[in-house]
């Protein structure tokens, strides 16, 4: 039964770390989305030591997140045309950055967070893999879009390695909520400045 | 009902009227202003767990607000600064009729007030660490409000107060783990660097000011300057919740020896940035910059006296920094812009507004007769590197306001800028005079502000 679980986590952790490198390297509004929605439930999954009805709640407010951003009007499939200026972001450079920065985040968390009896197979790489593409995504764009689904992935990831050092169910709701507070603002972002066209087709 | 709850009650139902009144400006400036006054006051007066007379009567109000286990509290160790904060956010207010920061100020404001005095309330203190991610977040909207969009640098500060939420909650799991008492600095090492690193974050120390001088480019000045002052104010009075609760971090005399080198770093980096600006926003981002470094080195004094004294200077900045957006609103409401090119000789055609301007960054600066001097000239008598450093951060400021002077002296263009009601220019002047007196007469503001740390034993030897 342990096996299974520990299975579960680790699959759940690599879909996870999947569906970020995804949100990094296509940055489509139809891709970034749904690859929210994929890591909020992988997240949840991951929550081993927190209460059902918590999990429940992150589940909730990852529903409601991918809910907000869609039905957002932002005028056309949100592309990557407002790169900071003079940062490299081909898609060659940016698999190469998932890649490079994947596999130093996952090694890194690993060695901070060993598995054992406190912290089940799969939460050190999806804390690192998801901490660490988030913040490729958030450094690699200004799109409003992108940088809120960036920043959500490092919550995420840092809540799920958070779970196992700290038991405050209080603490754990007031972070899971933050999410929601990044959509609305994102979504306001979005609807002030709509993008201008999809600049990666 | 206890005090935390109708507080918070009380600001966010006052937020929730005036974002509904928010086509009424002169209703919603009454509202948010007076609101925000009388909140100030309430903390200030009602002592929380203790029989007091208000309004000739009697009233005992519970302290504690507990939820899902744990508590907000509103007590003696935070009374003052959480008065302090709304008070800060009253003056704003009150200059906002005149500003015109955006009609999504005072709701915003209101709730970013909320937010702050809840991560002044909550305990653990480390849990307001969230509450400030969530003030950031609010802050987006009025930096970025629906009448000036076209700018992403907001979003710069959630990143950054993003991972400073993530580096402190990290620290506190380390600090936890070391407790409240003595260690050996070697085995604080993980805690301490995580601690710092969480506290240049919220400060916005360079390099984590990235926010601070894009957003000056683009947002509504007063905007800025309100979500500096209390943004600052909630992060400051955080690191001295840390520094009061942990002692391992107080008697570290290695991290303030760093702290005045880190401070000097600071001071001569965003004095030379200050001087080299062509916005005037910008120039202002940089003296707040210069400011934060002038805290620094009073805070790295590790006394009682230094403590007080950065908590004074903070005081201080609400009225320098207030006084300059006032002026520089008043500017480009009028259509004078930002630049130097742009406010080229306007002197002559805003003269009360341009003087305004000019004596909020003298006072940022630090100039002699001006509300930000006195505290300037206390780090100044303790001598040593920090009053070095102070001087030349002093003078290097000065110097960008001097320049900032003869641009708006130059000889005027030929642009028509409107005539001020006479409420502008009554606020403007008082504005001026504010400055002024509270540099002749610095007792009227610092004895208050720097009572807000009598709470804080640890910090205060109490």
């Amino acid at each position: 039964m342990t096996t299974v679980a520990g299975a579960a986590g680790l699959i759940a952790a690599w879909v996870a770390g999947c569906a970020c490198a995804a949100g990094v390297l296509v940055p489509r509004r139809s891709v970034v989305i749904p690859a929210l929605l994929i890591q909020f439930i992988c997240a949840a999954i991951l929550f081993s030591s927190l209460p059902t009805a918590l999990v429940f709640a992150y589940a909730v407010v990852g529903a409601c997140v991918c809910a907000i951003l869609a039905v957002t009007p932002a005028g056309g499939d949100v592309a990557e045309e407002s790169r900071p200026a003079g940062v490299p972001s081909g898609m060659s450079f940016r698999l190469v950055g998932v890649l490079l920065v994947g596999l130093s985040s996952v090694a890194l968390a690993r060695s901070v967070m060993e598995p054992g009896l406190a912290i089940a197979p799969g939460v050190p790489d999806a804390a690192g893999l998801m901490i660490g593409l988030g913040l490729l995504q958030v450094g690699l764009s200004e799109e409003p879009l992108r940088v809120g689904a960036g920043l959500m992935a490092m919550i995420g990831g840092f809540e799920i390695g958070y779970t196992t050092v700290e038991t405050a169910i209080a603490l754990h709701g007031l972070i899971i909520g933050v999410p929601l507070l990044i959509a609305l603002v994102v979504a306001y972002l979005l609807v002030l400045s709509p993008a201008k066209g999809d600049a990666s087709t | 009902m206890n005090a935390p709850l109708a507080l918070l009650t009380f600001t966010v139902g006052l937020a929730t009227l005036v974002a509904f009144l928010r086509k009424e400006p002169l209703a919603a400036w009454l509202l948010a202003s007076g609101g925000a006054g009388l909140a100030a006051v309430f903390v200030v007066v009602i002592r929380p767990d203790v029989a007091t007379s208000f309004l000739g009567l009697s009233v005992k109000v519970p302290g504690t607000w507990t939820i899902l286990g744990r508590a907000l509290v509103l007590g003696e160790a935070n009374r003052l600064v959480v008065g302090f904060v709304y008070m800060a956010a009253a003056f704003l207010f009150a200059g906002g009729h005149v500003a015109k920061p955006g009609r999504l100020f005072y709701a915003a404001g209101l709730l970013v007030v909320g937010l702050v005095a809840g991560s002044l309330m909550v305990v653990p203190f480390l849990y307001a660490a969230v509450f400030l991610e969530g003030m950031a977040l609010v802050a987006v909207l009025i930096l970025y409000p629906p009448e000036r969009p076209g700018s992403r640098a907001p979003l710069r500060m959630v990143v950054l107060y993003t991972l400073g939420m993530l580096t402190l909650l990290t620290a506190g799991w380390q600090a936890d783990l070391l407790g409240a008492g003595s260690v050996p600095a070697e085995a604080a090492r993980t805690a301490t660097a995580l601690a710092v690193l969480g506290f240049g974050l919220l400060l916005a120390a360079p390099p984590f000011h990235l926010w601070l001088p894009s957003t000056a480019g683009h947002s509504h000045p007063y905007g800025l300057a309100f979500v500096i002052l209390i943004s600052q104010a909630g992060a400051l009075f955080t690191v001295f919740r840390f520094f009061d609760a942990y002692a391992w971090l107080r008697e570290n005399a290695l991290l303030f020896l760093a702290a005045r080198w880190v401070g000097m770093g600071i001071a001569a980096f965003a004095a030379l940035w200050a001087l080299s600006q062509r916005s005037l926003a910008r120039t202002a981002a940089y003296a707040v910059m210069a400011d934060t470094a002038v805290i620094l080195l009073a805070f790295s004094s590790m006394s009682l006296g230094g403590f007080e004294l950065a908590l004074g200077l903070s005081g201080a900045r609400v009225v320098s920094l207030a006084v300059w957006a006032l002026g520089a609103s008043v500017l480009q409401n009028g259509g004078a812009g930002d630049t130097a090119d742009e406010l080229s000789g306007v002197g002559y055609h805003a003269p009360l507004a341009t003087a305004t301007v000019l004596v909020g960054l003298f006072s940022l600066a630090g100039f002699p007769l001006t509300a930000g001097f006195p505290g300037r000239w206390a780090v100044m008598a303790g001598g040593g590197t920090a009053a070095l450093a102070v001087v030349g951060t002093l003078g290097a400021v000065s110097l960008a306001a001097v320049r900032w002077t003869s641009t708006v002296l130059r000889s005027p263009r030929d642009v028509e800028l409107p005539r001020g009601s006479v409420l502008e220019r009554l606020m403007l002047g008082a504005g001026i005079l504010l400055c002024l007196l509270l540099g002749l007469f610095p007792q009227l503001l610092y004895p208050w502000v720097v009572g807000a740390l009598s709470g804080l034993a640890g910090l205060s030897g109490g």
